[in-house]
């Protein structure tokens, strides 16, 4: 069977066409990056996303059993009838400035008791500590604890040691809050999937390390590609990358999908799938560079280079296409924004390596002429 | 010219064998055949598979080191107390970190530089005006106690994840600051936040070598536990005897203990180990009350008696401390005393006089090699220091997937595997006809090939690993899609299908070449730059390209070149 055979499409005399359409998209994604911006997951924002299994409720169920919890969005999960996503900026129930409040009302009631130390972790969140110059009353401490609305276990685990009397005030931790609150409220058979809790401090590093994955891997690129091809075809190649890594993104922002570790991994591999057609079609233009037979002029040449290659581009595209839908359609929610990106990515790499990388390059190839033509 | 082509062939008939055997740690049931572990240990799921916690620590390296120039201070009054140097004040400036001394103008200054400053090796003068004397950490002290605090966080979290009983845990450090902890199967979240996130507890209690519980079970002991005799002294000079157990089966030797302890006494135990890799746990009858705690510890570390060329441990402590330990030493002279952290007794040394002034030596056991006793003596000094000056540390992520989410991730991704590949392998067959269906081949023996690879390098297959996968098999028919059109090509221009079959390939090769080179650079980067499950997916992508080039270059040339042979060309369809 064959589809696609001799074609003569002129791809390179619509480039202005084609440019403007590609520039206006690329603008629009980053206006969109910049002004709308992108909806970080809670790996780059920083945060909690809890996944759980209730039978027989809805949205609206759980989100009135948690409003105590202050801001927290809600939602189905993609595909399920009986699983809902939590995420909210919180990473621990206690806030440090609920603690302080503690600490100054046991320093009221207790007047003739120095506090010698107190410790708090609001990352983990998991107790509050004080070490006391005198025993006090434990039960008088846990009121005090639950006044100021810190989320006690119950447990107060008392040691001495010489003089310092040693109170550690149990707290519960976010996860075990909402699923105690809501197997409480909801359904007792309320079930964890999965929680995922990054730190404030990791969210903006890990933020960092994914531009600089993709900056190392656009220069690591433009180097090879000068070093294996002629300059004049890296440029081409770069722009046709940011083309497709702008528009991708744009459309993150524009859709509000959740951007995550996952789909800045699908960024990289759209960046070299998209470059591994623009190769291939890169690599018929370097074959055919000097081939008279192949057209006149140079534009001419790589007109006909993109019409040899067309059949393949498209069918490669093609099975990737299929087993990503497939991907789309079967690997379920967790998988969904990568296969997305890398879905769309495909198309629009594929566009630019046929409509973007080829042509810019007869642009460069007239603007060294027209520079030499002017030194001479 | 036949020769090298059978050649080709039985390298690939080699490496499909070898590929096979890689496999079958994966494939077998490795407790069914213990001889499967000499291959590898197969692959290994990761935890958004096989469901788990997955935390990673941050330890606050720069905290560590103000509080040691803290600790500082305090040590360094002491100090010129002992040595009569009169001075007015001693501040840190923890931040900078700096410490200022303000001596007196009375003051012995060449005494100070010579007792007080270079006494303490880690810290030198950089500078001064008028009495007011600047010291600072040397650098090479404060790398010490930075990388030093990573190893504390890190044997101490060990210990404290030991207790969980879990099968494959992982503590491991990440980066320069941070700790990786990976608990399969595990899934009571705050649990393990608790027992991560606790402070060391750094315990000197008295061993009740007066008391004697366990010697009333001697002939009644259950299986596994022995009783050996111990030997005392009190502080009169009387010698003490009495009885403690040993085990190798903690559970049972805890149970045995339970309840048998008399008032105000508990048991607790301590783990030795063998150079076998085996361990044994030994009963200690403790005073319940403890007299110091790590906190009036401020330095614990490794000395060698040069005379006798034996390593010890020195300790110093605060004020405070000092004070408490003349007491404690003075009371139990010739008693042991052990040192427990986190509940587990580390070493009991002996009380050999009253110690004063704040600073004590822990002789360790002479029946051992040299370099037996070093390592102990290290060991001993981390656990002090370990509990003395625990670097804080907090919490930066967490992510636990249950168990029933990772095998509804499996089933999600096989599905996904299964379906694109006979998508793939259809659309090939009927693209291509015959040569689709070598092209099929390949994608299989790829398959095979990257899941091999994985066996071999220990890599973790996670969910987005298996995304991986399923994007190779899109990917993967790309190189003969080239090789094919190219042929097509050729045939149209004339050529006979020997002729073109050639220069297909040869054509092919330096777009695929440079095609699927960069796709690897990102690839790699990508492996660079992420952890856990992005790693997993830049894995297989990478495994992807490399065995995709080599079956669609290599393997299918070697059938097509049989096909001839068998003058099977006539029903070659491209």
């Amino acid at each position: 069977m064959r589809l696609i055979k001799n074609t003569n499409v002129n791809f390179v005399g619509n480039f202005k066409l084609w440019a403007t359409i590609s520039a206006t998209l690329v603008v629009l994604g980053w206006l969109l990056f910049l002004f709308k911006g992108l909806n970080y997951g809670v790996d780059f924002a920083g945060g909690t996303e809890i996944q759980l299994e209730v039978n027989g409720i809805n949205t609206n169920q759980l989100r009135k059993s948690l409003k105590d919890f202050g801001k927290i969005e809600i939602q189905k999960f993609e595909g399920k009838d009986n699983e809902f996503l939590i995420r909210m900026k919180n990473i621990s129930v206690a806030n440090p400035k609920q603690v302080d409040n503690f600490i100054s009302k046991v320093k009221a009631t207790f007047s003739d008791v120095k506090i010698l130390k107190t410790h708090f972790d609001s990352q983990v969140g998991d107790r509050v500590e004080l070490w006391l110059s005198q025993s006090v009353d434990k039960s008088k401490l846990e009121k005090l604890a639950k006044e100021n609305s810190l989320p006690v276990t119950g447990t107060i685990e008392y040691s001495r040691v010489g003089e310092r009397h040693i109170y550690k005030i149990m707290l519960q931790g976010l996860t075990d809050k909402i699923m105690t609150t809501v197997r409480s409220k909801l359904s007792k058979n309320a079930k964890l999937m999965r929680v995922e809790l990054v730190g404030p401090k990791v969210g903006k590093r890990l933020r960092v390390d994914a531009f600089e994955a993709i900056i190392y891997s656009l220069i690591a690129i433009l180097i090879y590609i000068a070093f294996r091809f002629n300059y004049q075809f890296a440029p081409g190649a770069v722009i046709a990358l940011i083309h497709d890594v702008s528009i991708t993104v744009g459309v993150f922002s524009l859709f509000s999908i959740p951007f995550d570790l996952t789909i800045v991994a699908a960024l990289l591999t759209i960046v070299g799938y998209s470059l591994n057609d623009t190769i291939v079609v890169y690599d018929r233009i370097r074959e055919n560079f000097n081939n008279e037979k192949k057209g006149k002029t140079l534009a001419d040449r790589i007109n006909k280079s993109i019409n040899e290659t067309l059949s393949r581009t498209l069918l490669t595209s093609l099975t990737t296409l299929i087993v990503l839908v497939i991907l789309l359609i079967f690997g379920g929610g967790i998988i969904r924004g990568f296969a997305f990106a890398m879905t769309f990515g495909v198309i629009v790499g594929t566009y630019s390596s046929v409509f973007i990388a080829s042509p810019v390059t007869i642009l460069i190839d007239n603007y060294m002429k027209s520079k030499k033509a002017k030194t001479a | 010219m036949d020769k090298s082509w059978n050649v080709r062939a039985i390298f690939v008939g080699l490496l499909i064998v070898v590929a096979t055997i890689m496999l079958l740690p994966t494939v077998l049931n490795r407790t069914a055949h213990p001889w499967l572990e000499k291959i590898n240990d197969g692959i290994s799921l990761g935890l958004d598979l096989k469901g788990g916690i997955h935390f990673v620590l941050n330890v606050d390296v720069d905290k560590a080191v103000q509080d040691k120039v803290e600790r500082r201070v305090d040590e360094i009054t002491m100090r010129l107390d002992e040595n009569k140097i009169k001075y007015s004040k001693v501040v840190a400036d923890p931040v900078a970190p700096k410490i200022y001394v303000t001596l007196d103008p009375s003051a012995d200054v060449s005494k100070f530089k010579k007792e007080v400053v270079d006494y303490f090796g880690d810290i030198k003068e950089i500078g001064n005006s008028g009495n007011v004397y600047t010291l600072a950490l040397r650098k090479k002290s404060i790398d010490f106690i930075k990388t030093n605090s990573v190893e504390q966080a890190i044997e101490t979290l060990r210990s404290r994840i030991d207790e969980l009983g879990l099968k494959e845990p992982v503590v491991e450090k990440q980066g320069k600051t941070s700790i990786l902890i990976q608990l399969p199967g595990y899934k009571d979240i705050d649990r393990a936040r608790r027992i991560i996130g606790q402070t060391a507890q750094l315990q000197f209690k008295i061993e009740a070598e007066d008391k004697d519980p366990l010697s009333a079970y001697a002939n009644n002991l259950p299986a596994g536990i022995t009783l050996l005799p111990a030997r005392g002294q009190t502080a009169d000079g009387s010698l003490l005897t009495y009885k403690y157990a040993k085990s190798k089966d903690k559970k049972a030797l805890l149970a045995f203990l339970k309840g048998k302890a008399p008032k105000g006494t508990e048991f607790l135990l301590e783990e030795i180990d063998y150079a076998n890799g085996e361990k044994e746990y030994r009963s200690h009858l403790l005073y319940k009350k403890s007299y110091i705690t790590g906190d009036m510890l401020t330095d614990a570390r490794v000395s060698i008696n040069q005379q006798r060329n034996r390593p010890y441990v020195s300790m110093a402590f605060d004020r405070n401390g000092a004070r408490i330990f003349e007491q404690v030493t003075g009371k139990f002279v010739k008693r042991k005393m052990a040192i427990v952290l986190d509940n587990k007794v580390k070493s009991a040394p002996v009380i050999q006089t009253k110690i004063a002034g704040g600073h004590a030596v822990i002789t360790l056991n002479s029946m051992k090699s040299f370099n037996d006793t070093l390592k102990e003596a290290k060991d001993l000094a981390l656990v002090l220091r370990a509990g003395s000056l625990p670097a804080p540390v907090t919490f930066e992520e967490n992510r636990t997937v249950g168990p029933s989410l990772g095998q509804d991730s499996i089933a999600k991704g096989k599905l996904s595997i299964e379906i694109g590949f006979l998508a793939v392998v259809i659309f090939m067959v009927i693209y291509y006809g015959t040569a689709g269906l070598i092209a099929n081949i390949a994608l299989l023996l790829n398959l095979l090939f990257v899941l091999a690879g994985m066996a071999m390098l220990g890599a973790t297959l996670t969910f987005p690993g298996i995304a991986g996968i399923v994007l190779t098999v899109g990917m993967a028919v790309d190189a003969n899609v080239i090789i094919f059109e190219r042929i097509r090509e050729e045939l149209d221009m004339g050529k006979g299908v020997l002729k073109a079959l050639e220069l297909g390939y040869d054509k092919a090769f330096s777009a695929i070449f440079d095609a699927n080179i960069t796709t690897a650079l990102t690839a790699f980067i990508l492996w660079n730059f992420g952890s856990g499950p992005i790693r997993g997916f830049a894995i297989t992508l990478l495994l992807g390209i490399l065995s995709s080039m080599f079956t669609a270059v290599f393997v299918t040339r070697v059938i097509f070149h049989y096909m001839m042979k068998l003058d099977f060309f006539r029903k070659l369809s491209f």
